[in-house]
């Protein structure tokens, strides 16, 4: 048994054989042999070993003679490492001793000398050899059992996955019913994968670090997700303690939610709160209405383009939206229009740019593709008069932005009605404030929308200047940063100016440490991951509106993040003990 | 025969990828049994994947151990190869 730690992002248990995902994905098997197979299988070894030489020898020989000069001596170091006697040997020796196959006993040694690199203490030296052995082991991979285009973890039983890193369309496509729990290696608590798994309610636990290489799929583990813990190989009585804290875990979480089900979310004096819920599916809406959903604030379409090769037809955006329209019956819904580019975007063939969170993106994305643009939009004006349908545009930095998908929206709405069809004329139009310059511009913007919804991940992140994936500067990523909750304030200011909704959905509404802030500033509108509604609603019905904003007015006389967010845990324990 | 020698190393890069496939091609040519030592932990000279693992970057001290024939003659070369920085600069 050994533990390892590292950060819970998204809480609950999740017992399993592990699920080890490999980037490439290739499909190690674990397999033990018979007897009589040994033998093919170091047959099977050496080849791949001579294949994957000749292979680089074949590369190298392509390259244009100049270039081969410089880069040949580098190819021909990774050919001998590929022939390297005492390597083979070893994986050779592996496969008999163990019976495994050729490709996890590959595998395997090859990851033991990666941590004797990594463990070495000379980082620089080893982080480059560490890549070179990880070519090594992907190309003798590829040759044993081929890799995979597939992409996307996919699991034929439960299991606990266990990835240096995934990314958020790989983390969408994850299969929830088998998915047990996620353990990435990489990240911090506001990483993409982080917030997936928090609005799949998927137990989750990042910054794992190394954890993949001394896992392998189909070892036991326990993840413990709100210790943020991952237990290998556990012994009987830990297996047992922990079956018992899952059980008991999934009983008070559904308890919580029945609890507080049918009571809305009003402060002790009675000031109304809508809380939303954010979905990826319409699949997720039932889940979102046993937590005590109102409705749903955010419905994030991605998933639309991820699943129909990028250019999803009317007939499948149609399809989603009467389903999640069916399911809410009245409840609204606020679908948010295509949201792909920068981490998200599509392999559709172009050209990767060199800085895609600054690069075309969301709606700058569509504006290039109008004929795409106007598929949604036809599909979403539709389906309006089905419902309480609204519809949201990400990533809006100026006015001109908003003039232009107003334009874009009438010449669809005129098509619709030149074939007599219904024009969505009541469809409330929303965009998302997650750019700096929106938010600031938010009195201006505010007028001539419907609503303002606030991203706050992105309106972070933009504003700090910080890629909230890259663990060096993670730290800096602070949602209580004065400048955040002035923007803030400005954009719920601006709303309540113009008689214009405001909510937000991105992850800082669902974090009980800033719901107090977030109402004594004035919002009324909350749009979370499904599992935060419970907590978020018993937070509110223990608050008045004015203690409330006592906080807020507080929370904004600090002049640093660190010790406003000491202020707000302090007060969100005061209102509800139990919070973490 | 057993010969034994120590060497510094004196390449930028250490005993990389490529200084490591050298040296190895090279202790293959001889018919020794050749081992490289740091802090106790030895590997096979003729493996330049397990010379990678020991991470021995410049100015690391290393001890050279043949054992055979031509263990005298193969820890020349080897030192030679280590001291000429292997032809890097």
């Amino acid at each position: 048994m050994e533990i390892r730690r590292g950060i819970g992002v998204s809480s609950g248990y999740a017992i399993g054989e592990a699920y080890v995902f490999d980037r490439e994905n290739f499909r190690v098997s674990r397999r033990t042999l018979a007897p009589a197979e040994i033998e093919g299988e170091i047959r099977r070894l050496q080849k791949a070993s001579e294949e994957a030489a000749a292979e680089i020898r074949a590369q190298m020989d392509a390259l244009p003679e100049r270039i081969r000069e410089v880069a040949g001596s580098i190819l021909e170091a990774q050919i001998r490492m590929l022939q390297d006697k005492t390597l083979l040997e070893e994986i050779g020796s592996e496969i008999r001793r163990n019976s495994h196959t050729a490709d996890f006993s590959a595998s395997r040694t090859l990851k033991r000398k990666v941590k004797v690199l990594e463990e070495s203490g000379a980082a620089a030296f080893a982080e480059r050899a560490v890549n070179e052995l990880g070519a090594i082991e992907k190309s003798l991979l590829r040759h044993l059992v081929g890799s995979k285009k597939a992409g996307a973890p996919s699991l034929k039983s439960a299991a606990v996955i266990i990835a240096h890193d995934l990314s958020p369309s790989q983390t969408l496509r994850l299969d929830r019913k088998n998915t047990l729990g996620l353990v990435i290696e990489v990240g911090g608590p506001t990483s993409h994968t982080a917030i997936v798994a928090r609005s799949l309610g998927i137990p989750a636990v990042v910054g794992a670090a190394g954890i993949s290489v001394d896992v392998s799929s189909g070892d036991m583990v326990i993840l413990d997700g709100v210790e943020g813990k991952v237990i290998l190989n556990p012994d009987e009585a830990t297996l047992k303690r922990y079956q018992a804290m899952e059980r008991n875990f999934v009983l008070l979480e559904r308890q919580r939610a029945r609890e507080l089900h049918d009571l809305p979310a009003v402060t002790r004096d009675g000031t109304r709160i809508q809380i939303l819920a954010n979905i990826e599916s319409p699949e997720e809406i039932p889940v979102a209405l046993d937590m005590g959903a109102e409705g749903v604030g955010l419905y994030r379409t991605e998933f639309l383009y991820l699943d129909n090769n990028f250019e999803p037809t009317e007939k499948e955006h149609l399809e989603a939206y009467r389903r999640a329209i069916e399911l809410l019956g009245k409840r609204k819904i606020v679908i948010r229009t295509m949201d792909l580019g920068a981490d998200k975007m599509p392999l559709d063939g172009s050209p990767p740019e060199d800085n895609p969170f600054l690069g075309t993106r969301a709606i700058r994305l569509c504006f290039e593709r109008p004929e795409m643009f106007k598929a949604q939009l036809r599909s979403i004006l539709r389906v309006t008069s089905l419902g309480q349908v609204g519809m949201m545009v990400p990533m809006i930095s100026s006015l001109s932005e908003v003039r232009k998908v107003k334009e874009i929206l009438e010449e669809v709405r005129a098509e619709l009605r030149s074939h007599e069809e219904p024009a969505g004329d009541s469809m409330e139009l929303g965009i998302m404030i997650e750019v700096p310059s929106a938010a600031v511009m938010a009195d201006i913007l505010a007028a001539h929308v419907d609503f303002l919804s606030v991203g706050t991940n992105d309106l972070i992140g933009y504003s700090v200047a910080v890629d909230r994936k890259n663990e060096r500067v993670a730290a800096l990523y602070q949602p209580g940063h004065p400048a955040i909750l002035r923007l803030l304030k400005q954009v719920i200011d601006a709303g309540q100016k113009h008689g214009k909704p405001v909510s937000v959905c991105g992850e800082m509404s669902g974090d009980l440490v800033y719901t107090l802030l977030l109402v004594g500033l004035g919002l009324r509108t909350f749009s979370v991951a499904p599992p935060a509604i419970p907590d978020l609603k018993k937070l509110i019905r223990s608050v008045s509106l004015e203690e409330a904003q006592a906080v807020a007015a507080r929370a904004l006389l600090f002049d640093e993040a660190e010790p406003v967010l000491e202020y707000l845990k302090a007060q969100t324990r005061r209102f509800l003990p139990d919070s973490p | 025969m057993i010969a034994e020698k120590q060497v510094v190393i004196v390449n930028t890069l250490g005993l990389h990828v490529r200084p490591s496939t050298q040296f190895a091609e090279i202790a293959t040519r001889f018919s020794s049994a050749v081992s490289v030592i740091k802090d106790g932990q030895a590997v096979n000279a003729k493996s330049s994947i397990d010379l990678l693992t020991l991470a021995a970057v410049a100015g690391t001290r290393l001890t050279l151990r043949a054992d055979g024939e031509d263990a005298g003659r193969a820890l020349e070369a080897l030192t030679r190869l280590i001291e000429t920085g292997f032809g890097e600069e």
